[in-house]
């Protein structure tokens, strides 16, 4: 109801407008008394506005059939919250003001209807002044006693004046309407859901805007045309004061309209400025508690809300922002994208990993996952589970380097790792773990330094360095022999003992832990081997 | 909501209205002027020098704030086409700013805009960085892209559709006379094949150092990879073996499931197809050792299946016959490496594509 008595007051003005004008023009152009007016003018001109009023809301209304602007008002004004005046209420007010779409839905229909309806309302004030401003006159002449069969001279000039200044009058009301109308439909257009439909298509504000001008001058010109040659039908005294008066009139009213017109692309414009503005401090304000809850040097790649700007036209405004939209939609995408990319990634990480209920052995190996992060993101550490003839292998590592760079060290530590000990094979027992560790890391470095490569940046110079806990099980001589590499990795008795390149002997009940820390020492992997238990299960 | 803050209060509003006013009052003076001549000459009136007055001053003032209104048009599609442009490229020039030159509305929009844009960066500077620093740590995994060893002139080119991939080369010296050339590529892109891409090259670096025939390293490279990915994801890649001391003439070639390659002796062109298993299908899989021979100036290339799968400007598909026509238009006289760099930049499309698969050619040129 709001909206519809909205545009009623607006047809109401635009019908004022007219008349106003009409009466003002027939009576300081025309010469025409006010009894002679009051007569028939006025009163058809009464009944023709009506009908134009009548015929644009019923226009109006099956246009907006179903569009509550009140339960949009409604929405606006919950989602505002009491104490609007900090600017963290002031976020979440913007963040609720777009996010509050339940109720509206996403119809491109109804999004096209809108955005046509200020042009078509353009469209049917002219059409209307086109069709009946000739019957007003038609009736006029025969209300006066004249026969439309013999028309004379003067009144046939007479007729194509007034249609001509009329029509141009009508041209203005019918400016006025779209001017408004595209205000009015706004917070409809603001709280239409924006759905990405591909290419929309425009069209330009030129000729609105070109129409206006080129209306006012009519205008303008008109009146002073009249002017002149009504003085000289009438053959009264031209007053040049008079001519003044109507150029100033007029002038005022141009300005007035086109600063109506011009001021809803200002509008409109701000609108979209205050959009990405209030939507860069929200998203500000729920970074900086982002990152007061969370490690900030973790790799983000998650969690991007996407700000897109209303369609508030049919023209070049409305093109910005679907433009805009477009491109927001495109980076929210390729974010999206690196994070199904992470993920997939941490499945071929996990991947490389043995499953622990799978591993044939009478020890229990229980996983300690790492912390667990809300964001998608690749580990930089790794475990692993290695038969060999007597036993197994447990192997923790960690790299030094952090998100993806880590990834593809440890993935090639790790298959390297896998393939020295397959090379091993039975000598593993005789061996000196140190020395195999140290001979491994070498290797690897090899891998990551090639001897022909020119570059430049390798990840050792990036502190790119690995940290590794192993144990060796030998099931047989119930032996468990351990050696760590790197400042990340270590290897705990149960008795909180840290053993590092030793050899104890492997009971029954006997537990170690093996520990990995990543570079900033926030998150631990561990592996916990427990003798004889006849169990194997993971826990994170 | 928080008002909005601008540095200035001015608008495209007061140059737009004062050009309205004045090109309103132009054509209003025309007739004043004609009527106040009128006037004072005391001249009569003449109804068709005034309607050309009129005329005159519409199409003069008409003429005049169309071009105004064209100008104002201008700043919006200006604005429109900076943020298009912006669409065109890759997640680099996604988050790139447009050119603010004025204080008024477009210019605080601009400047909004690029604050959103800059919020982005640095949001998103964390991973952008590190994704970074992975390119650059995959890319030191490579070799370097021309080489002269033994007898042979060898190029390569690796070209990875994101910022890592998983399609590799390696080309590894076994002393003076022996050297081995790999090219590789891992199912899938992205993130995931590079995770596999640097497991494999650090795989194929260790055993070549173990030493054997191509199909023997490839047959123990199958085995570790499979116990690594167990049939989960698959790497294809083919590996030539040189060495002068044994066959000067030869060069010994193994397959893994990797795209046949092609050998170019005086503008005649032979494809080697091996039907075999990709690494990591099948445990037990055996691959065996090729002798293709290599004439002096003979030409002997390998490359991935992006090369082929690429897609030209007008829609259609490289393809093996489009590939081999790129191969015979190369000028042999010319270097390696302008030769694969050349075919590269046929290869690669014009637009750019996000969907395009990673791109790698490596050629062995025998010179003696």
């Amino acid at each position: 109801m709001a909206t519809m008595f909205r545009f009623f007051a607006l047809f109401l003005g635009g019908a004022s407008l007219v008349l106003i004008w009409v009466t003002l023009e027939s009576y300081y152009i025309k010469r025409l008394s006010f009894e002679y007016l009051m007569k028939f003018s006025i009163p058809a001109t009464l009944v023709l506005l009506f009908g134009m009023v009548l015929t644009l809301m019923i226009f109006v209304a099956i246009r907006l059939r179903g569009m509550n602007y009140g339960e949009f008002a409604k929405l606006h004004d919950d989602a505002k919250p009491e104490h609007a005046n900090s600017e963290h209420a002031n976020a979440e007010y913007a963040n609720a003001e777009y996010t509050n779409h339940d109720h509206v839905k996403s119809d491109h229909a109804r999004l096209d209807s809108l955005l046509r309806l200020p042009i078509h309302l353009f469209w049917g004030t002219v059409a209307y002044g086109g069709v009946f401003i000739p019957v007003y006159h038609v009736v006029h002449y025969i209300v006066e006693g004249h026969s439309i069969t013999q028309v004379d001279e003067y009144y046939r000039l007479n007729f194509l004046r007034s249609f001509l200044y009329e029509q141009t009058i009508t041209l203005i009301a019918a400016i006025f309407h779209f001017a408004v109308a595209r205000r009015l439909i706004r917070p409809l257009l603001m709280r239409l859901e924006y759905v990405e439909d591909g290419q929309r298509q425009f069209k330009s504000f030129l000729s609105m805007l070109t129409a206006t001008f080129a209306g006012l001058l009519l205008v303008l010109q008109f009146s002073i045309l009249w002017y002149i040659m009504v003085t000289i039908v009438k053959g009264e005294p031209f007053e040049l004061r008079v001519l003044i008066g109507l150029v100033v009139l007029d002038l005022l009213f141009a300005v007035a309209m086109f600063i109506l017109l011009s001021y809803q692309f200002r509008k409109e414009l701000v609108i979209l400025i205050q959009r990405i503005r209030d939507w860069l401090s929200m998203e500000q304000d729920q970074l900086r508690g982002h990152e007061r809850a969370q490690d900030h040097n973790d790799a983000d790649a998650g969690g991007r809300s996407t700000s897109y700007l209303p369609i508030l036209s049919n023209d070049e405004v409305g093109q910005l922002a679907l433009s805009f939209n477009h491109l927001q939609a495109r980076v929210s995408r390729e974010y999206k994208e690196l994070e199904q990319e992470l993920r997939l990634a941490r499945q071929v990480q996990e991947q490389l990993m043995p499953q622990l209920d799978h591993f044939n052995s009478n020890d229990m190996i229980e996983l300690v996952k790492e912390e667990e992060t809300s964001k998608p993101s690749v580990s930089n550490m790794f475990y692993d589970i290695i038969p060999w003839r007597h036993g197994y292998v447990a192997v923790i590592g960690s790299s030094a380097l952090v998100g993806m760079p880590a990834a593809l060290h440890i993935s090639a530590a790790q298959l390297l790792l896998r393939a020295e000990l397959d090379v091993v094979g039975d000598q593993l027992g005789s061996l000196q773990l140190e020395e195999l560790l140290d001979q491994y890391v070498e290797r690897l470095k090899e891998m990551f330094l090639h001897q022909d490569r020119v570059s430049q940046i390798s990840m050792f110079s990036q502190g790119g360095e690995i940290s590794l806990a192993m144990a060796v099980v030998d099931e047989q001589q119930q032996l468990l022999r351990c050696a760590t590499l790197g400042e990340h990795a270590a290897i705990w008795s149960e008795a909180t003992e840290e053993l590092s390149h030793s050899e104890l002997n492997w009971q029954y009940g006997d537990v170690v832990t093996l520990c990995a820390n990543d570079n900033s020492d926030k998150r631990t992997m561990k592996l916990r081997i427990t003798h004889g238990l006849e169990g194997r299960s993971t826990n994170g | 909501m928080a008002k909005l803050r601008t540095s200035s209060t001015r608008s495209f509003l007061t140059p737009l209205l004062l050009a309205f006013i004045a090109l309103l009052l132009l054509p209003v003076a025309l007739l004043i002027v004609y009527v106040w001549y009128v006037q004072v000459a005391d001249h009569n009136w003449k109804a068709t020098t005034l309607l050309l007055v009129a005329v005159i001053g519409f199409f003069v003032g008409y003429i005049g704030f169309l071009q105004v209104a064209k100008a104002f048009r201008r700043r919006f599609q200006d604005m429109i086409g900076a943020i298009t442009s912006l669409m065109k490229g890759d997640r680099q020039q996604l988050k790139g700013k447009i050119t603010v030159s004025d204080s008024d509305e477009f210019g605080q929009l601009g400047m909004a805009f690029n604050d959103l844009q800059q919020f982005t960066s640095n949001k998103y500077a964390n991973i952008e960085q590190e994704l970074q620093l992975a390119f650059y740590v995959q890319q030191s995994l490579l070799p370097r892209d021309e080489y002269e060893l033994s007898n042979f002139q060898i190029a390569a080119i690796c070209r990875q559709t994101k910022d890592v991939g998983g399609d590799f080369y390696d080309i590894v010296k076994l002393g003076d006379h022996k050297f081995a050339c790999l090219v590789g590529d891992v199912a899938n892109k992205g993130m995931q094949a590079a995770l596999l891409m640097s497991a494999s090259m650090s795989l194929f670096r260790r055993e070549m150092k173990l030493g054997g025939s191509a199909g023997e390293i490839l047959t123990r490279l199958n085995r570790h990879l499979y116990q690594a990915l167990q049939a989960k994801i698959f790497v294809t890649v083919g590996l030539a073996i040189y060495d002068l001391t044994i066959d000067k003439e030869t060069v010994e070639y193994a397959n893994a499931g990797h795209m046949p390659p092609y050998l170019l002796i005086d503008g005649e062109l032979t494809d080697f197809i091996y039907p075999s298993m990709p690494l990591g299908v099948s445990r037990d899989s055996q691959y065996k050792s090729h002798k293709i021979q290599l004439p002096i100036g003979s030409r002997f290339i390998m490359y991935t299946d992006g090369m082929i799968e690429s897609m030209r400007g007008d829609g259609t598909m490289v393809g093996f016959e489009g590939f081999e026509q790129y191969l015979l238009q190369l000028d042999s006289s010319s270097e390696p490496i302008q030769q694969v760099n050349h075919l590269m930049k046929q290869v690669v499309p014009k637009v750019f594509n996000k969907t395009e698969d990673d791109m790698t050619i490596v050629m062995l040129r025998r010179l003696g």
